[in-house]
């Protein structure tokens, strides 16, 4: 009697620990993205790679259609009315960006949002810089030459933010 | 050879017996042998040869018949029996013959026993101790030293401790059948003579059959859950007892995490609605039955669409952009659909509240935890129930729009009054208001529609196996024409005893649920139209004036000169627009139990589920989505797919005064959720969503595929002291996949401690409280609102081109946030049950403090970091609220009792913490620190300008009759700006506090019962009022009737008027949805059970409902319960039922 009731209690003990032992498999808590592809799961590719670098293009077409920060002040582009002897009362209060006075601070609309492009992109580029460093299946001429169009864009951004006379940390 | 008696009674009995009859028969042997002495001797002078002693004769009786012969050794001392009386014949003729002359006699107690006792009748104990001394008499030996000496008491091998005696001389024989209210058998009842241990169990039938000494004695019949009763023998041999359920139940075991807990030894906060709750009022939904009925569970309607579930919040809300919805487990089943269950299938559903309930269930309990348990089968003889309504449901409480008279006057008249131009109108409409015509297009598109319910259930079984099968099928029509929602279920389940120590069971859920709803926009349209319009073509005045359309015979336009909304009547065409959303799920549970030892089991269970939605939505060519255009189709799949195993381990171990409970669960949850969806334009024939192919142009496809894991562990003690004084401590350590590698793991611990003070000497002695407990607990919970793959950082598609030459990319879309972990509720509960008048009044009162940590907010960041925010755990909310439940049974008569369960729930919500940078508010989402969630924040409404005040109007830029704001800083300015702001917190969308009052009527036969449902303080930003319903500036749409707005000649303070403009017209549409609602009015009959025993049917009964038929509110709009916009809606309902509930 004792003895089957120690023998069922084995099985059962090795039963439960089977049971147990399914739910430690040790892929169970990991997650894998199908259907959004995540930054660690796609730079660490080739393609991915390339993507990264290709993306670092369009927000300049963003940064230069804030224009009247990159390209106001120029002999081409300046706010309407100022100072054109054509218009008969020549404003002079035409907007702190044209009379860089006491208004041209960082409350000012237009420096907002073109900062805040310029260190996005300086972002992707910083992160396309240091992608790269763990990409090991590219020929080195190429995987050069991404490199070096991420660090020429970064250079452009601080370029832009130096010659609107903003103090920018550089990243 | 052994003899066994086939009921057992403890030595006590025989003792007491022995007792009694003892020194009796000594009185009776010591007179008799000095009466009868004589005739002693004149049996040895007849008989030839009896110097036989009566003792041997009864022994070789005994072997001769088989038979056992019990009889006292003083008893039969110095008797001797006539030999010749011994030879031959009928046993108990011989007894008799044998034992009479004696003064004796013999009962049987058995087919294979008797007893030999004296002729007189019984007398009590004490009687019987004074015989004793009476008689003085040395030679008796003490009963006690009698038994001890095993050789004096003379039995045919058998041993004492099987001994079954019976009462001296019983008189009868009972037999009787004990049963429930309804009718039903309840097998297991104790019954029990009072005063002695005599008892007896009631049998599978509900049956019993017992022996009682008397005609005065006292049966007690006690069950569980139910009053004892007790009942006097006197003449009757057949007893029927029903027993009534003991509704203020403290007896009643509630079903807390993995496992069951009897109420008595509860120290969390729980509470629990059984199944003749739920289906009291006949919900669709079996959320419903949970509002104003438990206390801390805010239920509110959705929308009153057919099929439509509840939103349900448990002790307020805990998180800000995430899902407050409680955990809810279906029978072992985590995150299942309680929308899917037929209401008649529950058993109960058992509602965890605070933080030491819920922290078994870790990092899914701080929203609360619904565990529902479906109906399992009974053992018995196999019962067939069948329950069934069938009803119309009315449209009801609709808000009235203007007639042609008034909107004609609104729009024109009035206009012109205030100097502006009016509205213009076609000759059809023209023909409309000169004939004072009304086209009520909301009663066109409305009509009632039926509701009806069958449900048939089989349970049975052995003892050793039970099962239970259960189908039902609802239809609830819709009050728009053509829509509804139908449900069919089908329950199967089996739970089987096998050998000693297995226990294995099943049960599957099956259910197929469809949605047609039409268009969203059918009702908006017919609540827009103006009533000056016309419905069919053929009556209109001047068609090619608004250049109208005869579509099926209706005018499309309706003979209006606007080309935004269509004719109502066409929308609701099924063939015109159709969504229709259709819902398959399988839930199913398997177990094993395992109890090696006492007091030990092992039980692995698994539960799964699989639901397929899937929705159609086809828009027509004359829907008012398309006006003409080619029809549309879109059509969605999504499946959800979950598991659950649970390996639990269950020890109780009792030392005396001290027992231990301990539970042990490791378990593992998996789910995968996959949506499919394509949305197809320019199709060439109306074919639903059946023939996509055919479509000209692709508007888009997609495809999803979204999984997550949680691996637990999970430890729980019970302890408690002399049963007064308990503890319990668990800890729950969850893994998820949601958090990123080297985070997944939280800890969740919590301790609760209980002292039933109603059992303590110096509580008991003052006689007041027939109940009382009080109970303590902390514990911290986790809110799973880490979504799958939100610590990875996503990719946005980019496009650009080198010369011409397609240059995608992507870019990092997020900053992932490696450290994201769950948001963390701790909460501190202190509760206090206690009872009056032998529990006629029982309460339950608890009082909560919860601070929700690390709320998962957007978090801004500096932008040199190339992001604005990033998800983070930063932000606090606070929710601190009294629960009270209150049961008093009113009336307790024989004929009529009436009892009532009060709900009330405060709670107070606060946000504590915000971004974790000292912000204190935040407009753009409405988030003050320090006030409530869901906060409405706008100008403050203070009337309309008056006519008098027109130079002040002027001094804020306004003329009279537009909306008036108070200006919260004087400064002559009504603004927004920052620094100078005039918007004030208004109010919350949180309920301030919710009562729910059921009161139950019984009077012989009948039943009676009402709900009463009163909620205040939630303050909405009135959708109706907000939309074109209450724009009575404009021109185009019909506007509601109830709006007392401002004239030249009407100084109304309470609407603004129709021509002048309105800046701040949002200020007018914060309004208190405060409500009382009377609803679930039941009249019931019962048939009487001389009619049910005539029809062979265990219980019958008819009754007659009313669904909402009362509701009272200030609020403007359909249905104070929730915010409806009239979009993707149906207007409110009555709802007049008949309804059976037979069972055999």
């Amino acid at each position: 009697m004792r003895s089957t009731i120690i023998t069922r209690f084995t099985f059962l003990a090795i039963a439960a620990l089977c049971l147990i032992a399914t739910g430690c498999d040790e892929d169970f808590l990991v997650e894998k993205p199908v259907t959004t592809l995540t930054t660690d799961v796609y730079y660490k590719t080739e393609a991915g790679f390339e993507d990264l670098v290709r993306s670092c293009y369009p927000l300049l077409r963003n940064i230069h259609q804030n224009r009247t920060l990159v390209l106001n002040g120029t002999d081409i582009f300046t706010s309407g009315g100022y100072g054109d002897p054509k218009f008969a009362t020549p404003t002079v209060n035409s907007g702190p960006i044209e009379q860089y006075d006491v208004r041209f601070n960082p409350s000012l609309g237009e420096l907002q949002s073109l900062w805040t492009l310029l260190y996005t992109e300086i972002g992707r580029t910083n992160t396309a810089i240091t992608r790269s460093v763990d990409i090991t299946t590219m020929a080195a001429a190429l995987k050069d030459a991404r490199v070096s169009e991420a660090k020429f864009l970064r250079a452009l951004c601080y370029f832009i933010s130096f010659s609107i006379g903003a103090m920018s940390p550089c990243l | 050879m052994k003899q066994y008696f086939t009921r057992r009674l403890p030595l006590s009995t025989l003792i007491m017996v022995l007792l009694a009859c003892h020194p009796m028969m000594m009185a009776q042997s010591l007179a008799f042998a000095h009466q009868n002495k004589p005739s002693n001797i004149e049996a040895r002078e007849t008989a030839p040869s009896s110097t036989t002693r009566l003792k041997d004769a009864l022994n070789e009786l005994s072997q001769q018949h088989q038979v056992s012969i019990i009889f006292e050794d003083v008893t039969v001392r110095g008797l001797l029996a006539n030999a010749s009386v011994t030879k031959g014949g009928k046993l108990e003729i011989r007894l008799d013959k044998l034992l009479k002359p004696h003064g004796l006699t013999f009962q049987k107690v058995n087919k294979n026993a008797y007893v030999v006792v004296p002729l007189s009748t019984t007398k009590k104990p004490e009687k019987s101790s004074q015989d004793n001394s009476r008689t003085n008499d040395n030679n008796v030996p003490a009963l006690s030293n009698n038994l001890q000496e095993k050789g004096n008491l003379h039995s045919n091998t058998i041993e004492v401790n099987d001994l079954l005696v019976a009462e001296e001389i019983p008189v009868k024989v009972i037999t009787g059948t004990v049963t429930d209210e309804t009718g039903e058998r309840l097998p297991g009842t104790n019954v029990l003579v009072k005063g002695t241990t005599v008892g007896a169990i009631t049998d599978v039938n509900g049956e019993f059959s017992l022996d009682v000494p008397d005609e005065n004695s006292i049966l007690v019949f006690s069950f569980t859950g139910f009053l004892t009763q007790e009942v006097v023998v006197g003449n009757q041999t057949n007893i029927a007892i029903i027993l009534k359920q003991d509704d203020l139940l403290l007896n009643e075991v509630v079903v807390v995490g993995y496992g069951e807990i009897k109420k008595s030894d509860l120290t969390g906060a729980v509470a629990s609605v059984q199944t003749k709750d739920i289906v009291r009022g006949n919900p669709i939904i079996a959320a419903k039955a949970i509002q104003g009925q438990v206390a801390g569970a805010t239920v509110t309607k959705l929308n009153n669409k057919p099929g439509t579930g509840y939103s349900i919040t448990i002790r307020g809300e805990n998180t800000i952009n995430n899902s407050t919805e409680p955990l809810v487990v279906i029978d072992g089943l985590m995150g299942g659909n309680i929308n899917n269950l037929n209401p008649n299938d529950i058993q109960s559903m058992d509602i965890l509240k605070d933080a030491s309930s819920t922290a078994i269930y870790g990092s899914r309990g701080a929203n609360g935890v619904i565990i529902i348990t479906t109906k399992k089968g009974v053992s018995g003889k196999p019962r067939v129930s069948y329950d069934s309504y069938i009803g119309v449901k009315n449209p009801a409480h609709l808000p009235e729009l203007m007639n042609t008279e008034q909107f004609y006057k609104s729009i024109y008249t009035d206009r012109v009054l205030e100097g502006v131009t009016g509205a213009s109108f076609t000759a059809a409409e023209r023909a409309n208001i000169d004939a004072n015509h009304t086209t009520d297009w909301v009663d066109l598109v409305t009509g009632p529609g039926m509701q009806m319910s069958q449900n048939l259930s089989i349970s049975g079984g052995s003892e050793k196996t039970t099962y239970r099968f259960s189908g039902g099928f609802l239809n609830e029509d819709g009050n728009v024409l053509y829509t509804g929602f139908k449900r069919y279920n089908l329950n199967a389940g089996l739970d089987s005893k096998i050998g000693r120590y297995f226990k294995v069971g099943f049960t599957s859920y099956v259910s197929y649920g469809d949605i047609n709803v039409g268009s969203g926009e059918s009702l908006r349209n017919a609540y827009r139209a103006r009533p000056t319009g016309t419905v069919y073509y053929d009556d209109l005045a001047n068609p090619s004036e608004n250049s109208d359309l005869n579509v099926n015979g209706y005018a499309f336009w309706m003979g209006i000169n606007d080309k935004q909304v269509g004719n109502p009547l066409l929308d609701i065409d099924p063939t015109v627009s159709k969504l229709q959303t259709t819902t398959a799920s399988v839930i199913s549970n398997a177990y094993v139990e395992v109890t090696p030892l006492k007091g030990l089991s092992i039980r692995s269970s698994i539960s799964a589920s699989y639901t397929s939605e899937r929705a159609g939505d086809f828009r027509g060519r004359w829907s008012k989505s398309q006006i003409g255009a080619k029809p549309r189709a879109q059509y969605d799949n999504r499946t959800l797919a979950n598991y659950t195993l649970d390996n639990i381990i269950n020890y109780n171990v009792d030392f005396g005064r001290h027992k231990l409970a301990f539970t042990g669960l490791q378990s593992a949850f998996y789910q995968r959720n996959e949506a499919y969806s394509i949305f197809v334009r320019d199709l060439p024939y109306d074919s639903d969503w059946y023939a996509l192919n055919t479509a000209a142009t692709i508007g888009s496809i997609g495809s999803s595929l979204v999984e997550r894991s949680i691996l637990s562990f999970m430890g729980r003690v019970n302890y408690s002291f002399n049963d007064k004084y308990l503890l319990t401590v668990t800890g729950r350590s969850d893994g998820a996949s949601q958090l990123s590698e080297g985070n997944k793991w939280a800890f969740f611990p919590s301790v609760a401690v209980a002292w039933r003070l109603g059992d303590e000497p110096f509580i008991d002695n003052l006689n007041l409280f027939s109940n009382l407990k009080l109970r303590l607990s902390y514990g911290e919970v986790g809110n799973s609102t880490v979504n799958p793959y939100s610590t990875q950082a996503g990719l946005l598609n980019t496009g650009y081109d080198f010369d011409g030459t397609p240059a995608f990319g992507f870019a990092p879309a997020n900053l992932g946030n490696k450290d994201l972990r769950w948001e963390r509720s701790n909460e501190l509960n202190l509760g206090i049950d206690f009872g009056f008048f032998k529990n006629r009044i029982a309460a339950s009162l608890e009082l909560y403090n919860r601070k929700t940590v690390d709320l998962i907010l957007s978090q801004k960041i500096p932008t040199v970091t190339g992001f604005s925010q990033v998800i983070a755990n930063v932000g606090q909310i606070e929710n601190k609220g009294i629960e009270l439940t209150l049961r008093t049974t009113n009336i307790a008569a024989k004929n009529f009792g009436w009892n009532t369960t009060f709900a009330f729930t405060k709670n107070n919500n606060k946000l504590l913490q915000l971004y974790g940078d000292g912000q204190k508010v935040d407009k753009g989402n409405r988030l003050f620190v320090g006030y409530p969630i869901r906060a409405n924040f706008d100008y403050e409404f203070d009337g309309i300008w008056q006519t008098v005040d027109k130079d002040q109007a002027a001094k804020y830029k306004q003329v009279p009759g537009s909306v008036r704001v108070v200006d919260q800083n004087n400064d002559g300015v009504i603004s927004s700006t920052d620094a100078i702001d005039d918007r004030v917190y208004l109010g919350t969308q949180l309920p301030n506090w919710i009562l729910g009052v059921t009161n139950r009527l019984n009077f012989k036969q009948f039943d009676f019962s009402f709900f009463v449902y009163y909620r205040d303080g939630v303050q909405y930003n009135n959708s109706t009022l907000s939309g074109t319903f209450g724009e009575v500036t404009g021109t185009r749409y019909n506007r509601l009737a109830s709006l007392d707005y401002w004239r030249s000649d009407n100084p109304s303070n309470t609407y603004f008027g129709v021509a002048a403009a309105n800046p701040y017209r949002s200020a007018i549409n914060y309004q208190d949805a405060s409500f009382l609602r009377i609803s679930d009015i039941t009249l019931g009959y019962t048939l009487p059970q001389a009619v049910m025993d005539k029809l062979k049917m265990s219980s019958a009964r008819f009754y007659g409902q009313v669904i909402n038929p009362y509701v009272t509110s200030k609020f403007t709009g359909f249905d104070p319960e929730f915010n409806s916009a009239i979009f993707q809606d149906d207007v409110p309902s009555m709802t007049l039922l008949f309804g059976v509930n037979i069972s055999f």
